[in-house]
């Protein structure tokens, strides 16, 4: 059952961008770490330097705070490495993801309504 | 595209990889390690595909930065966690600085090497066997006692038995390297006795 309020222990968990853009990754289905990594550097375009030390600390908060899960069983158990681990978004990964984007998203609306993202005015600005 | 990569750098890169992997603390190791190499591997071929050889080495040498960063600040944690044992690490940083003092104080009243390099290898072994899981404080500890009392010494004219200028300090630095390798050595050291006896057993 999903819940409805974030609990103080929900809200201690830092969302740092590498947590955020990797529950983006786990929100398209399980994947497995080396999985995660190539789409984690897929989305940020070459911008990320995620690395396996940094991908498994992130996946240790994660599962800590109870955001992701790891499966029991293999989803393709022929064709994979027996040593991998798969990870899913758990209910509460799905909402703080969901409340993150809509925070995202009400920020950008606001950023627009401002005029920040054209260059010629901040240049003006700059220049003043 | 490129052939992919001769297992000899393949396993070369992987060997140096999973050797710096214990750098990381025991617990996460244990969770990880296994997969973290893996996760390395596959990111080692896919370099190789897309830029060949020195492809590789710029994926060796990223992932081998990031895992050093990430073990020093999951380090720092355990130390300002309530699990860890600050008695014992104490304990531990006191006995280093007392030795690596010792040492250097061997050295300004000395005019050979010899004498205090052999104080720093043989209290760095001790050291790292004793209190192997913090082999890397005591030696490094140890290693930096020596600059730090030439730095002294510079400032305020303490006479020395040889020549003492304002390089001398910062070559004294040099002195990490037998610190930290005699510690590890120590460490490592007691490591292999465990297992000797654990299989005599």
């Amino acid at each position: 059952m999903m819940k409805n309020k974030i609990t103080n222990e929900e809200k201690s968990l830092t969302l740092t961008p590498t947590i955020f853009h990797i529950l983006v990754v786990l929100s398209g289905g399980e994947r497995h770490g080396y999985a995660i990594l190539r789409e984690v550097q897929e989305i940020a375009e070459g911008k990320s330097s995620l690395g396996p030390t940094t991908l498994y600390r992130s996946i240790r908060t994660m599962l800590d705070g109870k955001l992701i899960e790891e499966l029991d069983e293999r989803p393709d158990p022929e064709s994979n490495d027996e040593r991998r681990r798969y990870y899913r978004l758990t209910d509460l990964g799905v909402k703080v993801l969901s409340d993150e984007v809509e925070r995202l998203e009400s920020l950008v609306k606001i950023a627009r309504q401002k005029n920040v993202l054209i260059g010629s005015r901040r240049v003006a600005v700059w220049e003043k | 595209m490129k052939q992919p990569p001769s297992d000899v750098w393949l396993i070369l890169s992987a060997w140096v990889y999973k050797s710096l992997i214990f750098t990381l603390p025991k617990e996460f190791r244990r969770h990880y390690a296994a997969e973290m190499t893996l996760v390395f591997r596959d990111c080692c071929r896919d370099a190789y595909r897309r830029a060949g050889f020195y492809g590789l080495i710029g994926e060796l040498s990223s992932s081998v930065l990031d895992l050093i960063v990430n073990a020093a600040k999951e380090r720092i944690l355990i130390l300002i966690s309530d699990k860890f044992d600050r008695s014992f690490f104490l304990a531990t940083a006191v006995l280093a600085v007392t030795a690596g003092i010792f040492a250097a104080f061997t050295d300004l009243h000395n005019n050979n090497t010899e004498t205090p390099l052999l104080l720093i290898l043989t209290f760095g072994f001790a050291l790292g066997f004793v209190h192997p899981r913090v082999f890397w404080l005591s030696g490094s500890l140890i290693g930096l006692m020596m600059p730090a009392i030439h730095f002294i010494a510079l400032v305020r004219g303490w006479r020395v038995e040889y020549p003492n200028d304002s390089s001398t300090p910062l070559w004294a630095f040099l002195t990490l390297l037998p610190a930290l390798t005699s510690s590890i050595t120590g460490a490592g050291f007691r490591l292999i006795l465990k297992i000797i006896w654990g299989r005599l057993n």
